[in-house]
């Protein structure tokens, strides 16, 4: 594992092997509940991130896709001088920005059911670059472009609710046998201008969202029910209702540095993942 | 103010019963789970913080909230107005 001047990650060898096993093992726990392997884009359409107020929550999070304003003149001035002294690029006219870099695995599911009506609660997981801006950057544990695993359930509340409590076992299982230092702690997300954000609200007084927060300090994961919210803001319906979701979502590079700091940087030592999920 | 202040229990009653759809089908009374039987979700809650505001004529510090705060009327009328 080396680290950029501009303090981003780069992996390989034993870490990126570690890594990629993690990934297995999500993908392990996430297939005994049948779960659909799915692939979706980095770029989030504007539009339906702002039906989830997104911008309203988390405006200090949002990265944006920038592109320079079509016009000859306009594209001369940036490429004769593009970028300072500093290293800071010199912005002419931008273009319209429709679309947003994917703050979270999950939100292209549900907005890719928009208007449908499933027949049955459906169970998919995915795996995606995810963008959020930070004021300081650490690497592995604070990044500002990093990865998450996700599965998500999608269906009738009792069968979400099912989902996520065997979820929970499963993971709290997990951190027992191999003594991880990990708690499962009921969080709120970091909204902008929180007290008066309805969201935030309701995770204070509803246990809706548990992190899992290891050595006391660093969310490597979460476990989220989100009741109708989804159904009702993109017209999602299930078996004559507003269908209810829940998601349990892991930060591959988190996961990673509690691995590291907890086993070691000597492969020898860490838990053989491949023997867990039967590869 | 007291927590058998019947004018706070009502309105609080008329706003729950307001909120309540034909699938609730469930009896509502003041130990009900209001987040926990569905009958409020995140749509309706800045909504029920600003009424518990408006009925104790207080302001509430929404970062000192704690899990089960607003679970029911009888948790409220504990919380809030005791």
């Amino acid at each position: 594992m080396r680290v950029t001047r501009d303090n981003q990650t780069i992996l390989g060898g034993e870490a990126l092997r570690l890594a990629q096993n993690l990934d297995r093992l999500f993908t392990h726990w996430a297939s005994r509940f049948g779960a659909e392997e799915q692939r979706y884009p980095a770029l989030v359409s504007v539009e339906e991130l702002h039906k989830l107020e997104y911008f309203k929550s988390f405006p200090h999070q949002a990265i944006f896709p920038v592109t320079l304003s079509p016009e000859e003149e306009n594209l001369n001035e940036f490429a004769d001088d593009p970028v300072t002294a500093e290293g800071q690029l010199k912005l002419r006219q931008t273009a319209p920005i429709h679309h947003c870099m994917a703050p979270a695995a999950c939100f292209p599911v549900y907005m890719s059911m928009s208007g449908t009506d499933l027949p049955s609660t459906m169970i998919v997981t995915l795996k995606s670059p995810c963008f959020r801006k930070e004021k300081e950057v650490t690497p592995l544990q604070r990044q500002m472009n990093f990865t998450m695993r996700e599965v998500v359930c999608v269906g009738v509340q009792e069968e979400v609710q099912t989902f996520l409590a065997t979820f929970r076992q499963i993971v709290e299982d997990f951190f027992n046998r191999w003594s991880l230092p990990v708690e499962l702690e009921h969080a709120t997300d970091p909204f902008f201008n929180a007290p008066t954000n309805r969201k935030y609200i309701m995770q204070k007084v509803a246990p809706l969202k548990h992190e899992m927060v290891y050595d006391g300090h660093l969310a490597i994961g979460s476990i989220n029910f989100h009741q109708n919210s989804f159904g009702e803001t993109f017209d999602i319906s299930c078996q004559g209702g507003p269908i209810y979701s829940g998601c349990v979502a892991f930060g591959l590079e988190r996961w990673l540095f509690a691995f590291l700091d907890r086993f070691g940087a000597n492969h020898d030592d860490w838990p053989d993942l491949e023997e867990l999920v039967g590869h | 103010m007291s927590a058998n202040n019947g004018n706070v229990r009502d309105a609080l009653r008329e706003w729950v019963r307001g909120k309540a759809k034909p699938e609730n089908e469930i009896q509502i009374t003041d130990e009900t789970l209001l987040i926990g039987e569905g009958l409020i979700t995140s749509v309706d809650v800045l909504e029920l913080f600003m009424l518990i505001e408006e009925l104790g004529g207080i302001e509430i510090d929404a970062t000192e909230l704690q899990p089960h705060m607003l679970e029911s009327i009888d948790k409220i009328c504990q919380t809030f107005f005791e």
